[in-house]
């Protein structure tokens, strides 16, 4: 969204999540290079949202884990560095560069105009013209801004489910995030939409790093530069998503993409 | 064949008898409420006018009307109010937001709990002994409406409890992923969303005040006139009703002061419920 | 920082009702207490006489009063309510039940003194004037009728609550195996709503000792031993709100002191109810099988979303 920021690397380096006892992630490593789209597939289980949540300490905030390893997000530590989980401004400025649009749409009780300007109000955004700009672009980013320009003050639950995913989805943009995480944000969504939304990921991956958890290997197919597969917990194999599904290495693997091809 | 059916009149004939007698048991208690209104109303409207409403009383109460207990008893309520939101509502945004289940919240609920069984008669020893005996406050508004606001309090909590539960979990996940702070997030999402079942439990708590008449007594005391600083003592339209007919001064007033009575209550328990079903639906 | 002043502030509000709490037993104990340890705590509860002029404090007409008030308002408001609670839980249509629950919520705001007063204008003399009662009218008799209607209100929601708990898959069984409504009823959902009415009936139990401005009005407040029904009786709270007003010194302080024998009372009954209640919960979903579970938790939310657990039905009125 913003040139000077551009994308972030991400580095997880021995990360593993746990329920009280339930472990739901083991030691993981896994690099995600700038300025891609990084694919995460797998089964119900696999800990492939355990990962995906703890990427903006989400988990161990808001979830109750308990997570442990090293998770550099650019060049800063921010899972096995205390200060940042104990530092409510640097929580929030988190938060803001590491976006993320859940499975089910959740637009917050208010217009579209107020979903969208909520992230930069909170970060203390209150000139009308700036953001009335934001709203634009963030809407425009989205492929949603002719639909909607008219009636911004529209309130946002009226929104189609597709239209509502797609606002969360500006709503996240709007913040100017470095890396945007989607957890499995087409299920159940209309295929226009859908499409809208991995063309939003395909333009804009020049200037953000997106890691997309789906349960689609066809929408990994289509805009996943790399993707990992994770089983029970663990991460099975990662490589281009070409390579990957033309020739998976681990045996795991080609099991579960023969099954969904099937 | 036959047996099957001699077994079967029975119960049949049970469950008949026992229609009858749950749909005339809540018929029974649904009159007695509808005869409890109709009373008051028909002896009592007849006496409201404008001039009753606005003019002072005379005669102890004998005649004239009843503004200054109207006027009590909204200065008494207000101060009930204005002890038991930001408490009540305090309390219930930690109890909602900021707790785990453990030994503080148990503590704390329990004492909710308690505080909401205590008999009002406590109340108003409690508030004569604290507010207008050992504070120094005397008989008066601050006294009574003090004392009110902490019968209230547990009301105010739990209501206002529940409606932030009921606000559902997503919405602080989402804007603390945009980057708001927890308290942020519950007051700019939860607390208005929140807000129609708060404001319901403030409204029974209201009603509860207006209806409250030992713990008022004992603090408020029962000076007729008009009050003009929060230090006077003030009575209010429900002691004033209990005092016209303890000592049978006037039915004809004291019918009035209930039907006034009554009618409010009616007005408050409806606008709560309207207020509610409006949150409930509002949350699906 | 700021969010962590906030939070203090709120942990503050929070200890507020706690507080509250700590401060009426410590103002009531402090004022009463010593009354009671100078007359022997037995003297004092179990005296017979009370006459605050002659320096004598015994409470036990008072006891008794409320005892019998409050048993006769249980006799009366106990199937009353528990018929009304079975009508609107299980046999009422949805459309009577979104108009009936309210209406018999309502019973519970109306003023206490306003109850009293009917009592006063209509059962006092009726049964002052009934063939086979008779006497002053001012009984404890017109009390306990008048503090069942006043219980009503939370015998119902409470009682309601314990029924819909009740997991469907409890009733499917017995229906399914050829049982009528009634017996479905008494069969399976009171025996398993049991622990969440008998809580109804403790809280009921502790409103209606608690009451005071309604019972003043129509029991009669005589200081004695009742030995019928229709014998005038002065219940606890009727003690301390009759004298209060010119009492001073030791007799003041045996009132504070009645306030403390109240304060016990109401507490230890609302202790007793919470974990008749707790258990209650508890052991319906523990016996259920895991899809009823799911159901009694599905209902549980329904029940926090719905009117009935938003109303706080055990915060109305209880004068």
């Amino acid at each position: 969204m913003n040139a000077e920021s551009g994308p972030d690397r991400i580095v997880a380096t021995g990360v593993s999540v746990r329920y009280g006892d339930r472990v739901a992630l083991q030691r993981t490593d896994l690099t995600v290079e700038a300025g891609t789209v990084h694919g995460i597939i797998g089964p119900a289980g696999s800990g492939k949202t355990s990962f995906l949540r703890t990427l903006n300490l989400m988990s161990v905030e808001l979830d109750g884990a308990q997570a442990d390893g090293s998770i550099c997000i650019g060049a800063d530590e921010i899972l096995s560095d205390e200060r940042v989980r104990r530092d409510p401004a640097s929580l929030s400025q988190l938060r803001r560069r590491v976006g993320i649009v859940f499975a089910t749409p959740q637009p917050l009780p208010r217009s579209i105009y107020e979903n969208v300007v909520y992230g930069p109000r909170i970060a203390g955004v209150s000139d009308r013209a700036t953001l009335d700009a934001i709203v634009e672009r963030a809407l425009r980013a989205a492929h949603m801004w002719e639909e909607v320009s008219d009636r911004l003050s529209l309130m946002a639950t009226r929104l189609s489910g597709g239209q509502q995913q797609r606002l969360c989805l500006a709503r996240t943009l709007a913040t100017n995030p470095r890396v945007v995480l989607l957890d499995e944000p087409c299920s159940g969504l209309d295929p226009i939409s859908t499409a809208r939304i991995e063309e939003t990921l395909r333009t804009l991956k020049s200037q953000i790093t997106f890691v997309l958890v789906t349960n689609s290997i066809y929408q990994a197919e289509r805009v996943a530069d790399q993707t990992s597969f994770f089983l029970m917990g663990e991460r099975i194999e990662t490589a281009a998503t070409v390579d990957l599904f033309a020739r998976p290495t681990r045996p795991e693997t080609r099991d579960y993409l023969d099954g969904r091809f099937g | 064949m036959v047996e099957e059916h001699r077994a079967s009149v029975a119960p049949r004939l049970a469950q008949q008898v026992a229609r009858v007698g749950l749909w005339g048991a809540t018929a029974l208690t649904v009159g007695i409420l509808v005869f409890i209104v109709v009373f008051v109303m028909q002896r009592g409207l007849g006496a409201i006018s404008w001039s009753f409403l606005t003019d002072a009383p005379q005669r102890s109460g004998a005649e004239g009307g009843i503004f200054p207990t109207i006027v009590s008893t909204l200065y008494v309520t207000l101060a009930a109010v204005v002890v038991a939101t930001p408490l009540g509502l305090g309390a219930a945004i930690y109890l909602a937001e900021y707790t785990t289940e453990g030994r503080l919240s148990g503590i704390i609920r329990r004492g909710t709990e308690s505080l909401a069984g205590i008999p009002s008669i406590i109340f108003g020893l409690f508030g004569f002994a604290f507010f207008v005996t050992a504070l120094g406050m005397g008989w008066s508004i601050l006294s009574g409406g003090l004392t009110l606001g902490v019968m209230i309090l547990p009301t105010v909590i739990r209501t206002s409890e529940e409606a932030l539960r009921a606000v559902p979990r997503e919405y602080r996940h989402v804007a603390q992923s945009l980057g708001a702070s927890k308290w942020d997030a519950i007051r700019s999402v939860v607390l208005p969303v929140a807000a129609p079942g708060v404001v319901t439990g403030i409204v029974l708590g209201i009603g509860r005040a207006i209806s409250e008449t030992a713990a008022v007594i004992f603090t408020a005391g029962v000076a007729l006139a008009t009050p003009r600083s929060p230090f006077d003592s003030a009575r209010t339209m429900s002691v004033h009703f209990y005092t016209l007919t303890m000592e049978g001064i006037s039915d004809e007033q004291a019918y009035g002061t209930a039907a006034v009575l009554v009618v409010t209550i009616l007005v408050i328990n409806l606008a709560a419920y309207t207020l509610m079903r409006r949150f409930t639906r509002s949350l699906r | 920082m700021r969010d962590r002043m906030i939070e203090r502030m709120l942990l503050l509000a929070a200890t507020s009702a706690v507080a509250m709490l700590a401060l009426i037993t410590i103002f009531i104990f402090r004022e009463g207490l010593p009354v009671i340890l100078d007359h022997g705590p037995l003297a004092f509860v179990a005296g017979v006489t009370w006459a605050p002029s002659l320096g004598q404090y015994g409470l036990l007409p008072m006891i008794a009063g409320s005892a019998v008030v409050t048993a006769g308002a249980l006799v009366v408001g106990l199937p009353l309510g528990l018929a009304c609670a079975i009508t609107l839980a299980e046999m009422a249509p949805p459309k009577a039940r979104t108009v009936l629950k309210p209406t018999i919520e309502l019973l519970a705001g109306v003023p206490s003194v306003v109850y009293g007063f009917i009592g006063m204008e209509v059962l006092v003399p009726f049964i002052r004037q009934a063939p086979l009662l008779g006497g002053p009218g001012y009984s404890a008799l017109a009390a306990s009728i008048i503090l069942a209607v006043m219980v009503l209100p939370t015998i119902i929601s409470i009682s309601i609550d314990a029924i819909e708990a009740v997991p469907r898959s409890f009733r499917e069984g017995s229906y399914a195996l050829g049982a009528t409504q009634w017996q479905t009823i008494t069969g399976v959902v009171l025996p398993a709503a049991r622990s969440g009415i008998v809580a109804a009936v403790i809280l009921g139990m502790g409103r209606a000792v608690g009451e005071t401005m309604a019972v003043i009005m129509v029991a009669g407040n005589s200081v004695q031993m009742p030995h019928s029904l229709l014998d005038p009786v002065r219940t606890l709270t009727a003690n301390i709100a009759l004298e209060m007003g010119y009492a001073s010194g030791a007799h003041a302080q045996a009132l504070f002191a009645t306030g403390i024998v109240l304060f016990v009372i109401s507490l230890g009954l609302n202790e007793i109810a919470g974990r008749v209640r707790g258990r209650s919960r508890a052991s319906v979903v523990v016996a259920a099988d895991a899809p009823a579970d799911a159901e009694a938790a599905a209902e549980a939310r329904a029940e926090l979303l719905g009117a009935p657990a938003m109303r706080p039905r055990l915060m109305k009125p209880s004068l």
